[in-house]
């Protein structure tokens, strides 16, 4: 017994190594991305505050392309609108818009903190619980798709970037709808891809990339970007997209965080289907 | 060894800490280079540190730095292991005597030459566990090098650089 206490105490720092080894490894590999809540939430309340500070002080460094970057948003919204066209049918527009109601409202919001460097990369909102921000939000850039809420706490919440080997999303190429995913290799920032796809159409360089309302975090026709190369792959049976973001992911700073007003009534009827599978 | 030196090693700590997640972190500078400087606390303990006492800190440095990379238990990971690669180093290759006075590695107190590779090999061994750790799988794996190639040797030449830039005023104080 005296000897067995001898052993443990001389050789302390061993056990102590090896403990923290094995504790480290469980926390890395028991939070997956929907489960790290806990982990976020005790460390926002501290980190949020950091992040948000340095925040106020680095902003004034990139108003220009903020600014470069919400002009464009502003001429592409003021050109879409109602006033632009020239109606040659009187009523058939204008009834439509009527006939219809909000689905979708946005929260603007700043990125606190953001990564493009990893295989699985996080970005940090200043908008939490109080705003009435979900896990499961959608979240765009002034120029594109950027991400998706994974988790919220009161005042913050952390997004999936669409740089994350986990991120799925329907795409819609050149205005058909494609039963394929938009995912990233962990690569390059600038490309994400789209794997496996039919070549039943033909995909050409230039074709716009654009959400379907399939996901009911994004409504339909938000950009994702551009295809730059197709390859077929698979003996020739499938097609293999790379697409540049419209959405420059290194530099996200002002971003909207979707809400879909009808989120819970489409989830309640889908779920019962959804289990039957 | 004295308290001063403990609470400069804390400033200094915290200062190098808080520069690599709140401006390293968010530099992005290409899809290949992301440094991690803050290792230099890691590296500048005492030589002469007790075992446990180590673990225990480069365990919460590098808990403090996963809380802003959402990577829970990666980078308490590596710390953790280099520090245990660390001891290894100085039991193999450094002399006990040496060892003894418990100086901080910078360059007032040891050899330029034994610094910069001191603080090559423990960068690039960091970077290594760390892109490993991270990828998880060897699909990739030139992806992985290359970005273990470029972070190490960037952070070298940062870490080198913040050494050489507070040298002469830790000359100054002790």
């Amino acid at each position: 017994m005296q000897n067995l206490l001898q052993f443990l105490r001389n050789n302390f720092h061993v056990f102590l190594f090896l403990f923290l080894q094995i504790i480290s490894l469980t926390v890395l590999l028991r939070f997956n991305n929907y489960h790290r809540s806990i982990f976020f939430n005790t460390s926002s309340t501290v980190n949020g505050n950091i992040l948000e500070s340095r925040n106020q002080i680095l902003n004034y460094f990139n108003l220009r392309s903020q600014n470069e970057e919400l002009r464009k948003e502003n001429i592409r919204l003021r050109t879409s609108g109602t006033e632009n066209f020239l109606f040659f049918s009187s009523d058939t527009f204008l009834f439509k818009d009527r006939e219809g109601m909000v689905q979708f409202s946005y929260v603007p919001a700043k990125v606190i903190n953001n990564s493009a460097n990893h295989p699985k990369n996080f970005f940090t909102l200043n908008r939490g619980l109080l705003h009435d921000i979900e896990i499961g939000m959608g979240v765009m850039a002034p120029t594109g798709v950027a991400g998706v809420v994974v988790d919220v706490s009161e005042h913050f919440s952390v997004c999936m970037s669409i740089l994350n080997r986990d991120f799925k999303l329907t795409p819609k190429i050149n205005d058909v709808v494609h039963y394929g995913n938009v995912s990233w290799n962990g690569k390059d920032p600038r490309f994400v891809q789209i794997n496996r796809i039919s070549d039943y159409y033909d995909i050409l360089e230039g074709q716009e990339v654009r959400t379907t309302s399939y996901a009911h975090y994004f409504p339909k026709d938000i950009s994702i970007g551009r295809v730059v190369s197709s390859e077929k792959a698979g003996d020739g049976k499938y097609l293999n997209i790379e697409v540049e973001l419209s959405a420059n992911m290194t530099q996200l700073s002002t971003v909207y965080i979707i809400k879909n007003i009808f989120r819970k009534e489409l989830d309640e009827i889908e779920a019962p289907v959804r289990n039957e599978n | 060894m004295k308290t001063s030196h403990w609470i400069r090693l804390i400033v200094f700590g915290l200062f190098l800490i808080l520069v690599q997640v709140l401006i390293i972190n968010n530099l992005n500078l290409n899809r290949f280079m992301f440094p991690q400087i803050y290792i230099l606390v890691l590296l500048g303990l005492p030589v002469n540190i007790k075992h446990w006492l180590s673990y225990l800190i480069a365990f919460t440095i590098g808990f403090i730095v996963d809380s802003f990379t959402y990577t829970p238990g990666l980078h308490a990971f590596t710390a953790v292991m280099v520090m245990f690669l660390r001891h290894l180093y100085f039991n193999i290759f450094v002399d006990k005597e040496w060892i003894s006075t418990g100086i901080s590695p910078s360059f007032d107190t040891t050899e330029g030459l034994w610094l910069v590779s001191y603080v090559a090999i423990f960068s690039f061994l960091y970077h290594l566990v760390l892109l490993l750790m991270e990828s998880f799988t060897f699909f990739e794996f030139g992806n992985t090098l290359l970005k273990i190639v470029y972070s190490s040797s960037l952070s070298i030449l940062l870490i080198l650089l913040f050494l050489f830039a507070f040298r002469n005023r830790s000359l100054n104080e002790t």
